[in-house]
Formats: structure tokens, C-alpha cells, sequence
């Protein structure tokens, strides 16, 4: 009986092992292939090699498994590892498309997917011909013609007048492609393009989530408590004029808009000033969007350990998903002091697999009040928040603010949160404030890629398919990181050059 | 009463439910291609006859852009242009879902619908067919200085004269609606509209030709996709 019970522990211990090793096979995966579609400012999702919603493998996963199995290897551990086990299953066809693994990884399909297949670029040579015969269109290389109607309808959101289109279809092809350039300034600089309900605005939905019923201020909903068009604006700002993107989650000052209808949008940057101008987190600890009014009441509210607001930015600006287990890297739980401070079961091993990240992502908030503590008296009464001399220092327990005595308030409803520490980890990364962690968050090539994406999506109409398109779309990127100086505008004027955007 | 232009409104329909199934359905296996053996140009294995890109190069009209686009092409107010119960607006509100757009304040949609919904050909022909009555009904009051049908002449029967002017409104359409002139067959297409729309109906036939020649050409594939 003694026996068989250890048999049963080192089983449990083995599975155990196994649990945890399963979210470092993305990670894994992406360390050992960084330049694949799938990988390159992009994350694997748990479905690239399981059946979604199941821990069986799929036909890729099958494969991989399959091969662990007959060569007796254990499950790759490291980059090394996990690079020889997909390498040698690269010319097996799992899914039974006709395509090998390594072409279908390469040009960006599924390799466990039958229904999904490697494009062709849309022009080849054979294409090109054709299309060069063709009457009205050609459809295989740049036609500034088309572009300039293009760029007319994306940024300005009318066409052209007929009789400017004329005249642009008479110059020279030096002077469309000065007069294309204008063109984009002049679109860029319109309320379709950066005005409130603009194409930027609209960007921005998804990254800022508003919910109208509650909308205060201008616009008001039928409970007008919060107002997020103070974030829209934050956006919209970092968006333009060559101004550096990443400052929407670093940005310790707010924006302002005039303007809109038939006058043109103006947006203003405010000098931080707390409460004033219409923050009430405290200058020195801001954090752009993460730390607005709109996103510590919504997404953090009275919450103790920030995970959904951590949820919510990284599918915001990096484009991953952490309920499909993207992005995750947990560290060293030693290290991290990853434990269950609020007492919701996310310790145990089943949880743990994806919490030893999220948590310690979570923890560079533990100061940032939402709403904890908050009485009817400081939102509505003539008390606290009415007065900015009222708010006192970070010792005093003031909703969205940074408080140091958050955690002491949440430590009678949470015994022992208040040991959870402000140190954090992010890609592995050790931060010590939240601050360090946006910086972590906006200097890697996840948020360079997702915004690119966003701006990709809207004006080419879907995301990278082909081997050209993943090929300009990972050029764009990076060069938004380094070139563009994370200016959007100069990012595009160089996406309206690529294929994908100037070909019909 | 129309019996062609609802072949036409069918026809269209039936394009967009395709358009539809397409970008939602897989790629059938009639698309793949068996191993050939040679060299591959990026992965070394070997040479397949890739599938082609059944993704839209084409993109589709949103809401904000088509009523733009539709004021402009006929130079109409756009907040009045379409109006449900004659007071909501069509574009900005009713239909904005099914015409592609997103409703993020009201509905929590923060990304526009992926492919087209089930009514989207019908709140585009909605659309469409308001701004070109309103059109043709303020063309048709001062015909002098009509914006699109300028100079069209009645005969003492009600029908409309063939002359110049008709070509010339017709040139004006496709020149407002997709910055060219038409070609030799789009402008006979659209003349023999009104020969149908006379032996179906002879009474309205002129104005009923204004409205849906002008809805002929702006609800099109060109005037749909970009």
C-alpha cells in the first residue's frame, strides 16, 4: 500500500511538472522561431497546438507528441530543445493539407489547421502580365491613380472631386508621388482622421472599451458617472502630429480637444496639474491610459490584485490574449514571491500555470487605488474630491489615486494582502513601479507590432496573409521602433508605399 | 413595378451573401495541391502551388465613408439624406451595424463586424435608394439647375426626350459616383432601363429612371468595395 501510494506521488509530482511546463511551450516556441508570422510581434496562442477549450493536441500537437514519444524524449524544456523537436518534425505534413509543417510555420498558416494554407503573394509573374493587359486596372503594380483615390477615401473618408482626380492622373509620376505625400498630410490633418469619432478615435475603442449608459461629461449616458473621452483624447494625441506613441502609457499629462464639426480638431497637451486638470492620480505616478480615471474605476474598482486590468492591457496594446495563455512567462516563483494574497485558489497547480504570470504582472499596481474605500461623501457630498487641497499625500486612502493605504483598507477583507509587493515581473522582466513596467511594455516589439497592426488592418482591410504581406508588415514594425521613432504619421506615409496598400 | 431593378437589387444581394459566405467559409479542398517534389522557394520543402489569396484586396465601404461619398456624389445633406420614421438617421444610427460600422457606446462593439451581416444588402439598398429619390426629386423640380439630371426635357406624353442631355447626365453620374465616364455599355444599360421602366409603368417613368439609374450605379460592386 506504501508503495503504491508513492507510485501515486511521483505520478502527481511528474503531472504537476507537466502542468507547469505547458504554458512555457508558447514562449518556448517563440524563443526558438522568433521570426515566424506567428511569432514576430505576435504571441502563440494554447490552440496553436491544442484543441481549443481542451487539453488534447491537436493534429500539430499529435505530431509533436508522437515524435517525443518514438525518440523517447522528454518534453522540451529549453529553446534548444523545443527548436531540434519542431525541426524534426518540419517535412511531416500533420494536417494532411499537401503542405509540410515548416512551409505552413513559414509563410504564416496552421500547421495543425487543414482549412488553413499558405498564400501566394497576388502578383506573380505570370499575374503581372495579365494584369498589365488589363484595360481599366492594373492590378499588379503600383498605380498612384488608384492610391490617391485610396488615401483620399481612408484618411480625408470622401472620394476625390472628379476634376482634381483628372488633374492628379496629368502629372508627371515624380510629382503624384510629391502631390500623393501632400495629399496624406492634408488627409491626416483631418477630422475624419483625428477627430472625435475620427478613424483614430475608432482605433482606439477596443484599447479604452467605453460604455455610453455610464458616460459623464460631454455625451452624457443615462448614469452619467465617469468620463472617458479624457483618455480619447490622450490617444488621439500620441497619434499624431509625430508625436511618440508610446507616451499613451507613459504620458503623465492629459489632453485637451477643441474644435470638431465643420471647424478643424485642435487637441492640447495640459500641464499635469492633479485634479485640475481632470486626473486625480497624482503626476509623478501616471501612466497614460493605465492609470486614467476611466481605467483604474472600470477595470480595477474595487478589486485588490489588478488582473483583469493587466488582462485588458495586454490585449489592448500587444494584442494578446492571457485567457488563451499568450504572453505568458512566468517567472521564478522565488523570485516573483508569487502567492495567493487574496485568497482566491490561484496557487493551486491547475491555476497556477497561467496566475505565476498574471499575478506578479498585477503586483506594480498594488498602490493604484480604483474605488477602495470610496464614500458616497467624497464622490458626491462638498468633501474630499471636490477640493484638490483636500487629497492630501499618498499615506491617505483616496480613490484613483496612487495610496499607500489601499492595501491596508483590502487587508481587513483580505488577510495578509498586504504583504503582496509592488516589485513585478513582465516578459520576465523584474520592474520595480509601474512605471518601469509600461516602459518594459511600450519598448518591446509585441506593442510596436499591435499598433502597427491596428493602423494595417484598417487601411489594407486584414491582417498580413501572404509572404509579402507578412514581409512589409514586419519591416513596418520594426521600423516604427527604430526609424519612425514611433511617429504614426511617418509610419504612414510608408505603409501607403507598401504592395499590400498601393496594389489593387 | 420594377421588375428589372429587382433582378438587379437579387443579383446584388445575392453578390454580398457570397461575399459573405466566402470570407467566412474555409478554403475548400479544391484549392489545395498535391506535393510536386521540387524545391520550395522559403521553407526548402517542396514547391506547392500556394493557395491564391481568396482574402479581399478589395475593401468594403464603411458607414462614415459611404455617406460621405453619397452626399458628395449627389450633393445632399448627409444628416437628411436617410431618415427612418423621417427623423433617424440611417447611416450614424439605425443601420450603422449592418452597414459595417461599429456601435462601441451602445452595444460594447469595439471592432467592425468582419464580414457582412444578413441585412447588410438590404440597409445598403435602403441607403442608396433614399438619396437617389431625393436626387432625382430635386433634379426633376428645377431641371435647368438639376445637379446630376440637368436639362432633361419631357415630352407632351410624359415621356422622357432622348437627346444630349441624358448622355450628359449619365456622364455626370459615373464622373460624381467613381471619378470616370461611363463606357459605351454602362450608358446604354442605363438608357435601356428606362425603356423597361416605361413598357412596365409608363406613368412616373422619367423620375422612376432618375432614381434607380442613379441607384443602378451607386449601389454596384465599384461603389461598394474600394
Amino acid at each position: 500500500m506504501h508503495k503504491v501510494f508513492s507510485i501515486f506521488k511521483v505520478w502527481l509530482l511528474l503531472y504537476a511538472v507537466q502542468l507547469h511546463a505547458k504554458p512555457l511551450a508558447p514562449d518556448l516556441f517563440c524563443k526558438a522561431f522568433p521570426d515566424i508570422p506567428a511569432c514576430a510581434g505576435s504571441a502563440l496562442k494554447c490552440s496553436f497546438c491544442h484543441i481549443p477549450a481542451s487539453s488534447s493536441t491537436n493534429a500539430f500537437g499529435s505530431c509533436l507528441q508522437a515524435h517525443l514519444k518514438a525518440k523517447q524524449l522528454p518534453y522540451p524544456s529549453t529553446r534548444e530543445t523545443m527548436a531540434e523537436a519542431i525541426t524534426a518534425i518540419g517535412d511531416q505534413d500533420c494536417d494532411h493539407d499537401g503542405f509540410p509543417n515548416k512551409q505552413e510555420l513559414l509563410a504564416g498558416s496552421l500547421p495543425a489547421d487543414a482549412n488553413s494554407l499558405p498564400y501566394a503573394d497576388r502578383c506573380t509573374e505570370t499575374r503581372s502580365q495579365a494584369s498589365a493587359s488589363a484595360p481599366r486596372w492594373n492590378h499588379c503594380t503600383a498605380d498612384l491613380a488608384y492610391v490617391y483615390q485610396k488615401v483620399w477615401k481612408d484618411f480625408c473618408g470622401e472620394p476625390p472631386e472628379f476634376d482634381e482626380y483628372q488633374d492628379f492622373k496629368k502629372l508627371s509620376p515624380d510629382k503624384k508621388k510629391s502631390a500623393l505625400t501632400k495629399q496624406l498630410d492634408d488627409c491626416l490633418a483631418s477630422n475624419n482622421w483625428r477627430g472625435k469619432d475620427g478613424v483614430i478615435w475608432e482605433i482606439g475603442h477596443y484599447k479604452i472599451r467605453p460604455v455610453g449608459s455610464v458616460k459623464a461629461g460631454e455625451d452624457p449616458g443615462l448614469i452619467p458617472i465617469v468620463d472617458y473621452y479624457a483618455d480619447f483624447n490622450l490617444f488621439v494625441y500620441t497619434q499624431i502630429d509625430g508625436h511618440d506613441a508610446r507616451d499613451m502609457l507613459l504620458a503623465p499629462y492629459t489632453v485637451s480637444r477643441t474644435g470638431g464639426g465643420s471647424q478643424p480638431t485642435t487637441y492640447t497637451m495640459q500641464s499635469p496639474d492633479r485634479l485640475r486638470d481632470g486626473q486625480l492620480m497624482q503626476p509623478q505616478y501616471r501612466v497614460g491610459l493605465l492609470s486614467t480615471f476611466w481605467n483604474l474605476g472600470f477595470y480595477l474598482n474595487f478589486t485588490g490584485i489588478a488582473r483583469v486590468l493587466v488582462a485588458q492591457a495586454f490585449n489592448a496594446y500587444l494584442g494578446f490574449t492571457l485567457s488563451d495563455m499568450q504572453g505568458l512567462n512566468p517567472p521564478d516563483v522565488s523570485l516573483s514571491k508569487f502567492k495567493d494574497y487574496d485568497a482566491k485558489g490561484v496557487a493551486r497547480s491547475e491555476c497556477a500555470v497561467c496566475h505565476e504570470t498574471i499575478d506578479p504582472l498585477a503586483y506594480p499596481f498594488r498602490n493604484y487605488n480604483g474605488l477602495t474605500g470610496t464614500t458616497p461623501n467624497q464622490v458626491f457630498g462638498k468633501g474630499t474630491l471636490a477640493d484638490p487641497s483636500n487629497l492630501g499625500d499618498e499615506n491617505n486612502l483616496i480613490p484613483l489615486s496612487y495610496s499607500r493605504a489601499r492595501l491596508t483598507a483590502l487587508d481587513q477583507s483580505y488577510p495578509g494582502i498586504i504583504e503582496m509587493p509592488e516589485t513585478g515581473f513582465i516578459f520576465g522582466q523584474r520592474v520595480e513601479s509601474l512605471n518601469e513596467w509600461a516602459q518594459v511594455l511600450v519598448n518591446s516589439d509585441a506593442f510596436a507590432a499591435n499598433l502597427v497592426r491596428d493602423y494595417w488592418k484598417v487601411l489594407i482591410g486584414h491582417e498580413p496573409k501572404t509572404p509579402g504581406e507578412h514581409q512589409e508588415f514586419t519591416k513596418l514594425w520594426k521600423d516604427f521602433k527604430t526609424v519612425h521613432q514611433y511617429s504614426v504619421d511617418a509610419m504612414l506615409h510608408d505603409l501607403v508605399n507598401t504592395e499590400a496598400y498601393r496594389v489593387p | 413595378m420594377f421588375p428589372k431593378i429587382f433582378q438587379r437589387w437579387l443579383t446584388f444581394g445575392i453578390c454580398f451573401g457570397l461575399l459573405a459566405c466566402l470570407q467566412q467559409a474555409p478554403k475548400n479542398a479544391s484549392s489545395k495541391s498535391p506535393l510536386s517534389g521540387a524545391e520550395g522557394t522559403k521553407a526548402g520543402a517542396g514547391v506547392l502551388a500556394l493557395q491564391e489569396p481568396e482574402v479581399s484586396t478589395l475593401k468594403r465601404v464603411r458607414p462614415r465613408l459611404l455617406g460621405k461619398s453619397l452626399a458628395k456624389a449627389l450633393n445632399l445633406n448627409p444628416q437628411g439624406m436617410c431618415l427612418e420614421l423621417g427623423k433617424i438617421p440611417c447611416i450614424d444610427l439605425v443601420h450603422k451595424v449592418a452597414l459595417g460600422g461599429m456601435n462601441a457606446y451602445g452595444n460594447s462593439q469595439y471592432q467592425f463586424p468582419q464580414s457582412p451581416g444578413i441585412t447588410s444588402p438590404i440597409a445598403f439598398d435602403r441607403v442608396i435608394l433614399s438619396a437617389c429619390i431625393q436626387r432625382a426629386q430635386i433634379d426633376l423640380s428645377n431641371t435647368a439647375e438639376a445637379f446630376i439630371y440637368k436639362d432633361l426635357k419631357l415630352s407632351i406624353d410624359g415621356r422622357l426626350v432622348k437627346d444630349a442631355a441624358i448622355d450628359a447626365a449619365l456622364d455626370r453620374l459615373y464622373q460624381k459616383a467613381f471619378l470616370r465616364d461611363p463606357s459605351v455599355q454602362e450608358r446604354e444599360a442605363l438608357k435601356d432601363l428606362y425603356e423597361d421602366i416605361y413598357h412596365t409603368e409608363p406613368n412616373g417613368a422619367a423620375i422612376n429612371w432618375m432614381a434607380l439609374s442613379c441607384y443602378a450605379v451607386l449601389s454596384s460592386v465599384e461603389s461598394v468595395f474600394y
